[in-house]
């Protein structure tokens, strides 16, 4: 028997995940869907409408918002108590039990939101008085590549954060990403200051600088891709530490 | 089975839990591991079913480390903690999702066992009461038939008439390819069940001995009050005068008693322990 991987191990293992956690995955997607209402409902009548701008930034923060908080839960059975002790010791390998929390948090996790964000703003546009039409969120591809890159890198961290943390995890993830921005943003001004010196008003960590005058630099969208490199090449890396985690877990 | 040698364990390396353990476990055996609050029963537990690494020394399960929880170790081994959180689904559901973990899950002997526990299979387990939670995975741990199956205070939150139930369930669950581990502070839990006792002292296993051993070595008895009883090695007031442990000289065989042996062992007079260092399987303290 092989040890790592076996395909009916990991079928039965994917069977048994969905099973336990259906009803609760899909209240979840009841939840997410009824918010979208509300915050897309709430949007359209105070403006009229929905512009494709306005949808874009609400599907990119649902994204956001409602991946990591998801992502941060997955491993979660592994923390602590007996829950953790039965999964843990639960005749599959590691990786199978990784495998399935990552399949979950990310390919069923997009496909599942990208269904709910159209229905809720094909409902909420159907409605309202307006003519806007429903927005290709995959029109440009400068934009899903941009987006898609902070996605996967804040997936990464909040999947290190569910395995990493005990209980609480999306909350302790979360206010150990923040604090770490908040560092990496005050570095980055004190920096910034040192090189063009004080006459500026706010720097965005490998993005833009405001000036006092009211102009703004920033780095053109050629200049911006390489920055996206280390970024990617910390996806994998997170993901293999949360792994690694998962494989050190002890009660 | 189960071979340990060696084990330090410690959450900090500082405060050691478990101190140079040396444990062979066999199978066609039933384990009853006692121990006070806090003696580090759990720690030991979670040592055999590698959901704790030791510090130093080794745990091993048929000769492959614990730790490293092998599907194929892993299948012959069934863990049941002492607190029980359950998924939101049947009896029934969690044989068809989880039985098939274990190739020799029995479904008809599951639901027998769920019967005799007076468990309904149909019913959604986060509506059932802890008790009843328990024992549907008593049923389970029982019907996957592993090598190994450790129970870590199974009786704790069952009801009196289940007790039993319990006692006479693992009895009949027990074949001489199963060994089965059960910790407890509840030693009358263990009453006719357990052949083998292993007392955790002080980060330290005190006795590693089979009732029959201690029956064949100790006489377990009554004196009157304030008495002086010649050779004992232990003795605590009781309603009917004292009870005493003395070395058994070849007279009749006494019922051991687990709860007096226990006191004996982790009071605060060595000369019970002592008496036994013969048999045991590491020193006594």
């Amino acid at each position: 028997m092989n040890q790592f991987f076996s395909f009916s191990r990991f079928g039965r293992l994917l069977r048994k995940h969905t099973t336990e956690n259906l009803a609760s995955y899909a209240l979840g997607a009841a939840v997410l869907l009824g918010g979208m209402l509300v915050v897309l409902g709430f949007v359209s009548y105070v403006g009229g409408g929905v512009s494709h701008a306005g949808q874009a930034v609400l599907f990119i923060l649902f994204l956001m918002g409602a991946g990591s908080f998801f992502t941060s839960t997955v491993l979660g059975q592994f923390g602590s108590g007996s829950r953790a002790a039965l999964a843990l010791t639960l005749p599959a390998s590691q990786f199978e039990k990784y495998l399935v929390a990552w399949l979950f948090s990310l390919p069923v996790f997009l496909a599942v939101f990208v269904a709910d964000f159209y229905l809720a703003d094909w409902l909420v546009l159907s409605l309202s008085p307006g003519n806007e039409t429903l927005v290709n969120i995959f029109g440009d591809a400068e934009t899903v590549v941009t987006v898609g890159t902070v996605f996967l890198v804040l997936h990464g961290v909040a999947l290190y954060g569910s395995i990493f943390f005990r209980q609480y995890q999306f909350i302790k993830t979360a206010f150990v990403f923040f604090l770490a921005t908040t560092v990496l943003v005050f570095i980055n001004y004190q920096v910034m200051k040192g090189v063009i010196g004080p006459e500026f008003k706010m720097a965005t960590p490998l993005g833009s600088v405001n000036l006092l005058n009211g102009s703004s630099v920033r780095l053109t969208s050629e200049q911006a891709r390489p920055i996206m490199l280390p970024l990617l090449a910390l996806l994998p890396l997170l993901w293999l530490a949360a792994y690694a985690r998962l494989t050190e877990k002890q009660l | 089975m189960v071979r340990i040698r060696n084990l330090h364990f410690g959450y900090s390396r500082r405060a050691l839990q478990l101190e140079n353990l040396n444990l062979d476990l066999q199978r066609g055996r039933i384990y009853g591991l006692l121990g006070k609050n806090g003696a580090g029963k759990s720690t030991l537990l979670k040592n055999i079913v590698g959901l704790a690494f030791p510090v130093s020394g080794t745990c091993e399960l048929d000769g492959h480390a614990a730790a490293r929880r092998r599907p194929d170790t892993l299948q012959d081994l069934f863990f049941l903690p002492e607190d029980v959180q359950v998924p939101a689904i049947t009896a029934t559901q969690l044989a068809a999702g989880t039985g098939g973990f274990y190739p020799r899950f029995d479904a008809a002997a599951f639901h027998d066992y769920l019967r005799e526990l007076e468990v309904p299979a149909g019913a959604k387990l986060t509506a059932l009461s802890f008790g009843q939670q328990k024992k549907v995975l008593i049923a389970f741990a029982l019907a996957t038939n592993t090598g190994l199956l450790v129970l870590d205070e199974p009786t704790n939150g069952l009801d009196i008439p289940s007790k039993a139930q319990f006692r006479k369930l693992v009895a009949r669950a027990l074949g001489e390819e199963r060994c089965v581990i059960i910790s407890t502070h509840q030693v009358r839990d263990l009453d006719s069940l357990i052949d083998t006792v292993l007392v955790l002292h002080e980060r330290r296993v005190v006795l590693n001995a089979t009732i029959d051993e201690l029956a064949e070595r100790l006489h377990f008895g009554t004196a009157p009050a304030g008495a002086a009883v010649p050779e004992a090695l232990y003795a605590e007031p009781s309603v009917r005068g004292q009870q005493v442990i003395r070395p058994n000289h070849g007279e009749t065989f006494s019922k051991v008693d687990l709860e007096i042996l226990f006191n004996a062992l982790t009071g605060s007079s060595s000369a019970l322990a002592t008496y036994l260092t013969q048999l045991q399987h590491e020193p006594v303290l």
